[in-house]
């Protein structure tokens, strides 16, 4: 019923697996790091409700997005769930995305995640290789904002 | 006397290299208007073509062609980044088929390839078959080209052209020039309307016209001659996730397997010279031809059942190379032409290279402004109802698609813009209320909107006379919006949808009905045309209508089925909101659509007026009709209706065959005549009444169907689907065009789920 978007793993190679999880339990972070992301409320201690204001190159869409954590086991495995509706489009989306941290020697992590994805209506009509893109360019971003982050929190300590 | 004019640069032809020359005039601060023929822009040779972002690493070397494909290859990073294009770099794979292809492909292929700067990959049959299981086990490597990318052609034509708007330009589509003369300091172009520019320095992107626009100033240094190419489009992908060609021949790549940017796959095109600019028909021997060679390549898409053909041209110079210099005739007009098939790939090239020249003539001295096109503006407003059915794309997304820069009014422009009409139904469920989106827009009857071209119009005020409808008397509640639950929920208010509901109401359960439409039962549907089973049923559930009426929710369009806890919430549109619906369980009964000519090998070119039995009962409901003098298919009742609808709205019926033995259409902007058993039957209409394709589209959501066209709901003997609690009734499931069982089989279907929620409910 959901079927499998992608599997990728990236490295974060100045993060390490305890540091990118306390991003995970900081919603105000996790706020600046998510890809347009305009508002995060945490509804519980593993229940968010957001905002998501999205370029995605040639669509620009405002999204209802409810993101849960699930089988936390920090800093090593969760699972994301969101459930989304695009407020322009007749249509709805669910992913479920087990992401796994991994220890690199380096004192960085190897992120490994998988994405299912179940869409209705009109994103239903957008083929895999194209939300592929979009969501591996999210993923960079978010990537970026996370190591940004985290040397804005070292630097903070630092001083 | 009107005063011609001004400008310092114009540019005739708003195909993709028109638009992007003119996107580098404004971005050189240049103030220059463009000027197309047809009512939008990329209405010629950029409509259609395979919509690839070539390398060139198949170009000849030494041509400029090649240069400026090597030149665009750097380039298109940042053109994609500024103009915020759909493009993907999918990458090909070039496919050997015997020992001495490969020899080919290590060879002149990859060494041409290497000279030009294109990174490519030798692949083994092993590793062919590892990033690619899809290709045939007959292919024994493979050249990898890695650079290779598609995009949508539609999209980047109008995104240049958005972009020069941004920078100060002026696009203006319905003019043609009709001549042209040139003084020291200008030349005078003179428009169709009787009007004129006095240009400095004019454009010459006249595509297939080009050496006809040349011909105006008396350069006869080049000719241009189409090569028609035609395709085959399937919303199927067969896992296809790059640009899959065989070894190239002399006229061209060959027949391709590509991906489309938002989905599904090309296959084609065809290379044959022509002399015919205006000949855009397909013929079915083609499309026979396309599956062969490209089954070759793939072999899954043998079975393919295509959703469109189509026909485009690709211009040919006489010269053997792109044409990118000033006229010898005068400087003052730079021929642009030529392009062949590299058009869209080469076109950011094509457009520096022309503007860079011409600002040495012109001592234009203003560097290059590197701004990006704004994104669209957020759409933060309710998308508003379901227009097109088949891609989910609602009034919003056809009202946003009309406020863009680039003027339209047409269907086709819409399509491009929004992919609205471009589904499985290709615009027969849904053309006539996209044309009334864009009337309203454009403050004019909708009998005024046309297909494309001009002369392409598409309904005629008719004399309508209202006939009784025993949809009418089906009467049912209409629930007010919000979330809503309910114990079933049946999608579809036709003949099964009913069934379903009037089945589960004997056995105790009160079922709600959601239904697109304002009423139940189909437009086309009379108490003439009933069966006596359906109307001793119907007029039964008449009878008790006042005191127990049915409950639907109408107007309303579900385009999302979402599991719950073991239950459904269905994601209801409606004009103002999207609705949630709880139910336990849900029935399908969405029924289907009347097989449009696209599904059909009917050879011809694409006119105006060739339409199914949807579009009439669509039209005849709103008081217009959709022809004057109309050929109809089909022998049942499906048909009878259609042709009483026509003949209502004072359409003349000229033929009404049986069944489908059209073999070919012709005509220009509308339809003017078929052929039919060896003889041409002059009509400005055909109707398809005869065959209909099972549509439930929601299931794809689910997975539970591809995308192929018409596939059934895929049930067991009871109506259920594989998935608990979710069944489908009727035509979605066994499609018939005349409906004859869907009653009885949603009265079968709505038994069963009664019994099966009463059985979970003794559990």
């Amino acid at each position: 019923m959901s079927p499998e978007l992608l599997r990728h793993s990236l490295d974060l190679p100045s993060a390490t697996p305890v540091e990118v999880w306390t991003i995970l339990d900081d919603p105000v972070a996790l706020r600046r790091v998510l890809p347009g992301c305009e508002s995060l409320v945490a509804e519980g201690p593993s229940r968010f409700r957001g905002v998501f204001h999205t370029h995605v190159k040639f669509l620009t869409l405002v999204a209802d997005v409810v993101a849960s954590l699930h089988d936390a086991d920090p800093p090593r495995h969760v699972r994301l769930t969101l459930e989304g509706r695009p407020r322009s489009l007749a249509a709805s989306f669910t992913a479920s995305i087990p992401v796994d941290l991994e220890y690199l020697p380096t004192d960085g992590t190897r992120v490994s995640y998988r994405v299912d994805l179940t869409m209705t209506g009109r994103l239903a009509t957008f083929g895999a290789p194209l939300l592929r893109k979009t969501f591996l360019d999210q993923v960079a971003e978010l990537v970026r904002n996370v190591q940004a982050e985290l040397a804005a929190r070292r630097q903070l300590a630092g001083d | 006397m009107v005063v011609p004019e001004r400008w310092p640069a114009a540019v005739i032809g708003g195909g993709v290299v028109g638009c992007a020359v003119l996107w580098e005039l404004a971005r050189h601060g240049v103030r220059a208007v463009l000027i197309e023929a047809e009512p939008d822009i990329g209405e010629g040779v950029s409509k259609a073509n395979s919509a690839i972002v070539h390398t060139g690493f198949d170009a000849r070397p030494g041509t400029l062609e090649a240069r400026l494909l090597r030149r665009a290859a750097d380039t298109w990073p940042a053109v994609i980044d500024r103009l915020g294009v759909p493009f993907l770099a999918v990458g090909a794979l070039m496919l050997a088929r015997t020992d001495g292809e490969v020899r080919r492909l290590r060879g002149e292929i990859q060494r041409n390839a290497t000279n030009l700067g294109v990174r490519t990959e030798l692949l083994g049959r092993g590793a062919l078959r590892d990033v690619a299981p899809y290709v045939s086990d007959e292919v024994v490597g493979a050249l990898a080209i890695p650079d290779e990318g598609v995009i949508d052609p539609f999209w980047l034509t109008r995104a240049y052209a958005e972009a020069a708007i941004e920078g100060g330009a002026e696009v203006r589509t319905g003019y043609a020039a009709v001549a042209m003369r040139a003084t020291h300091e200008r030349i005078t172009v003179e428009l169709a309307d009787g009007t004129w520019l006095e240009v400095e320095q004019v454009f010459d992107c006249g595509g297939l016209h080009a050496d006809d626009v040349a011909r105006l100033m008396g350069d006869r240094s080049f000719a241009v001659a189409p090569r028609k190419g035609q395709f085959l489009v399937s919303e199927e992908t067969y896992g296809v996730d790059r640009i899959v060609l065989p070894i190239p021949g002399p006229m061209g790549k060959g027949m391709l397997v590509t991906p489309i940017v938002f989905g599904g796959l090309l296959l084609g095109p065809t290379a044959v010279d022509q002399d015919d600019k205006a000949d855009r028909s397909t013929d079915p021997a083609a499309w026979r031809q396309i599956l062969d060679a490209c089954s070759s390549l793939v072999p899954a898409v043998r079975n393919m059942l295509p959703i469109r053909s189509f026909a485009g041209l690709r211009t040919v110079s006489s010269t053997g190379d792109h044409v990118v210099k000033p006229s010898p005739v005068t400087d003052r007009l730079f021929l642009v032409a030529g392009m062949r098939s590299t058009g869209v790939s080469a076109s950011p090239a094509i457009a520096e290279l022309a503007v860079a020249e011409a600002s040495k003539l012109r001592a234009w001295r203003r560097p290059a402004v590197a701004r990006r096109l704004a994104p669209p503006p957020v759409e933060n407003r309710p998308p508003g109802e379901v227009v097109c059915l088949c891609r989910s794309i609602t009034r919003g997304e056809i009202e946003a698609a009309c406020r863009r820069a680039t003027s339209l009014r047409t269907l086709d422009a819409i399509k491009r813009r929004c992919g609205a009409t471009f589904g499985d139904c290709q615009g027969n469920l849904c053309a006539l209320e996209v044309a009334e989106v864009v009337a309203r827009r454009v403050g004019e009857p909708v009998t005024r909107i046309e297909k494309g071209s001009r002369g392409s119009w598409l309904f005629r005020q008719d004399r309508h006379e209202t006939r009784q409808r025993l949809a009418s008397l089906v009467v049912a509640r209409t629930e007010t919006s919000g979330v809503a639950e309910a114990d079933v929920v049946v999608i579809g208010g036709g003949l099964a949808g009913v069934g379903v509901a009037l089945a589960l109401r004997e056995a105790g359960v009160e079922p709600l009905i959601v239904e697109r439409h304002g009423h139940l039962l189909p437009r086309n549907w009379s108490r003439d045309t009933s069966t006596a089973i359906e109307r001793a049923r119907l007029e039964v559930l008449d009878a008790s209508a006042s005191e127990a009426p049915l409950v639907a929710r109408t107007r309303e369009t579900v385009s999302g089925l979402v599991p719950d806890g073991g239950g459904w919430i269905l994601l209801a549109q409606s004009q103002t909101e999207t609705a949630e619906i709880h139910a336990r369980a849900v029935v399908i009964a969405t029924g289907g659509y009347v097989e449009p000519r696209e599904h059909r090998a009917i050879g011809g070119p694409r006119p105006a007026g060739i339409i199914t039995a949807d579009l009439v009962a669509a039209a005849a409901a709103v008081g217009v009709v959709p022809g004057e003098r109309a050929v109809v298919v089909g022998a049942g009742r499906a048909a009878r209706a259609a042709v009483e609808q026509l003949q209502d709205g004072g359409c003349k019926i000229v033929e009404h065959l049986p069944t489908s033995i059209v073999e070919e259409v012709r005509g220009g902007a509308r339809l003017e005549g078929v052929r039919a058993a060896a003889r041409w039957i002059d009509c400005d209409t055909l109707v398809f009444a005869d065959r209909l394709v099972a549509a439930p589209f929601l299931l794809r959501g689910l997975g539970l169907i591809d995308g192929r066209p018409g596939t059934p709901a895929p049930v067991d003997a009871d109506g259920q689907l594989p998935i608990p609690g979710l069944w489908a009734a009727g035509t979605c499931v066994v499609p018939d065009v005349d409906h004859r069982r869907s009653l009885e089989d949603g009265l079968r279907v709505g038994a069963s789920v009664a019994r099966s929620l009463i059985t979970g409910r003794a559990r």
